[in-house]
């Protein structure tokens, strides 16, 4: 560039100020490219394409094993060395709720949950987790807005310990124990993405994560109607799923492309967009007093389960629209692997449809619940590379 | 011949304007506006434009600077991903009024504005998702 002044090539000999074609050409393309680099390379690659073009895509065999005391099963956990099986509500009350598994040899071992509002029934079993022993676990009914614990050892289809969240939470309607006397769950209404609780008295302790404006959307969502929260909620909607141990606790959304991971440890969140970059078609409607969030029916459903454990995340992913599982009725063939820090390390191909999944590092086993008119547990074995 | 060259009215009226302007700011003793003198240094423009050699080279800086232009605009469309999710008219003629599933039964349940939820439904047509 120096030579540009040095000869004093910007004038003519008239002393008026002269281009040259060349010169013209060379400073377009530094301010073009100067302009390309400050506009665009701040944009984050898709680390769910990239991985597609990486040697950690496999193909997985997987082999089902059919329980008949498993009805109509929707979610998948695991406590030590047993799957908890979650049936279906709309199930004949008369059979339960829950369904226990041994993990090995794979085996049925018990049932629990009487389906009901009394005293130590569920309604449901949204979330499972482990509860205060190595020979308890804890199921949280979204319904009955209950923790209900159930022993592994008995054989009694009731709970031996509930307890109801209180009032002043009533608006959480997913959770997990983040501590022994608090809870970190999603509120239907909230400023923040999660809130602490205190069990003692239901008051927020603290809450995580602000929503932030979606973007290109502002001809779709009122940021300036009071429920506005309520919509950017049901629009991130997903599966909540923690693990205490290591302090994370994941919402992988089904309707938008996205895993928020949040640390408990640091209090802070990592977002992980993708596959899809777009959003869904969705348009809020008036519904009574209030209005809600209708997303288009062709639309496919994106992140079907999430699994954390101490090394990875297992991310169980969709892609079928609601007409496509009613007709094949696949739900979801893809796992994605991440670190706890978001980045996409390995890709399973299933050849079995499942629900929900969940991952035992020490058997190398995936397992998960069939999509087929009778439903199983699919085992697929863990590719060594990620043990 | 080139207009330039012409008596052409609407230079003229330009100019003796403009010298009637200067001649008034002079009687005023002020110093004229910076815009006064732009018909000078267009005249001072145009003289360059009389040399062939210098034609050329304006015209081809004017090529440069349009294909430039096109191409800085186009790589915009190119690099910016501006996803636009207007929500599409779904009434379709001859199907009926449209209907949303409210609680799609392979979602991951449904949420009221107090915090009911119900982690299922079985696959339930409604205008909206009022209970």
């Amino acid at each position: 560039m120096q030579r540009y002044f040095k000869t004093k090539s910007w004038l003519s000999k008239s002393g008026f100020l002269h281009f040259s074609m060349k010169k013209v050409a060379n400073w377009g393309v530094l301010i073009f490219t100067l302009l390309y680099v400050s506009c665009c390379s701040d944009r984050e690659e898709n680390k769910f394409l990239e991985i597609e073009k990486s040697d950690k895509v496999f193909n997985l065999k997987g082999e089902k094993f059919y329980f008949p005391e498993i009805i109509n099963p929707l979610f998948i956990n695991a406590v030590g060395d047993y799957l908890i099986i979650s049936e279906n509500r709309r199930n004949d009350p008369k059979y339960p709720l829950i369904r226990i598994l041994k993990k090995s040899p794979l085996g049925y071992h018990s049932s629990k949950g009487k389906s009901g509002f009394g005293p130590f029934e569920i309604p449901d079993a949204t979330l499972v987790e482990p509860g205060k022993n190595d020979s308890t676990f804890t199921v949280y009914s979204g319904m009955a807005k209950t923790f209900t614990d159930f022993s592994l050892t008995d054989t009694s289809l009731l709970g031996i310990d509930q307890y109801k969240q209180p009032e002043g939470m009533y608006e959480v309607f997913n959770m997990f124990h983040a501590t022994d006397s608090t809870i970190l769950g999603i509120k239907s209404i909230d400023e923040n993405r999660l809130v602490e609780i205190s069990l003692k008295d239901g008051e927020k302790l603290a809450g995580y994560g602000n929503w932030e404006k979606i973007p290109d959307t502002d001809h779709l969502i009122d940021y300036t109607d009071p429920i506005v929260n309520y919509h950017l909620g049901e629009i991130n909607k997903g599966w909540f799923r923690g693990n205490r141990e290591v302090g994370l606790f994941v919402k992988a959304s089904i309707y938008r492309d996205r895993l928020e991971i949040f640390d408990y440890n640091d209090k802070e969140f990592t977002i992980v967009e993708g596959p899809r970059l777009e959003l869904p078609k969705f348009e809020i409607v008036p519904s009574g007093a209030n209005s809600v969030v209708i997303f288009d029916i062709q639309n496919k459903y994106g992140h079907r389960d999430v699994y954390i454990d101490d090394k990875y995340i297992y991310d169980l992913y969709g892609g079928f629209n609601e007409e496509e599982i009613q007709k094949t009725n696949e739900v979801a063939k893809t796992i994605y692997i991440l670190t706890h820090s978001g980045d996409v390390v390995g890709k399973l191909n299933l050849d079995i449809s499942i629900r929900g999944v969940v991952v035992d590092l020490n058997l190398q086993k995936i397992y998960g619940i069939t999509t087929d008119e009778d439903p199983g547990i699919a085992v697929f074995e863990l590719p060594s590379e990620f043990l | 011949m080139s207009i330039y060259k012409q008596n052409h009215p609407l230079v003229l009226t330009e100019q003796v304007f403009f010298q009637h302007s200067q001649a008034s700011y002079r009687l005023q003793k002020k110093t004229p506006p910076l815009y006064f003198y732009s018909h000078r240094i267009r005249v001072f423009f145009s003289l360059n434009f009389h040399h062939n050699q210098n034609k050329f080279i304006m015209k081809n800086k004017i090529k440069v600077f349009g294909l430039g232009l096109g191409v800085f605009a186009m790589s915009f469309g190119f690099f910016s991903i501006n996803p636009s999710f207007a929500q599409e008219d779904q009434d379709d003629p001859g199907m009926g009024e449209p209907h949303h599933i409210c609680c799609q039964s392979n979602s991951s349940g449904c949420t009221d504005l107090g915090g009911g939820y119900w982690p299922t439904d079985e696959s339930r047509y409604a205008v909206t998702c009022t209970r």
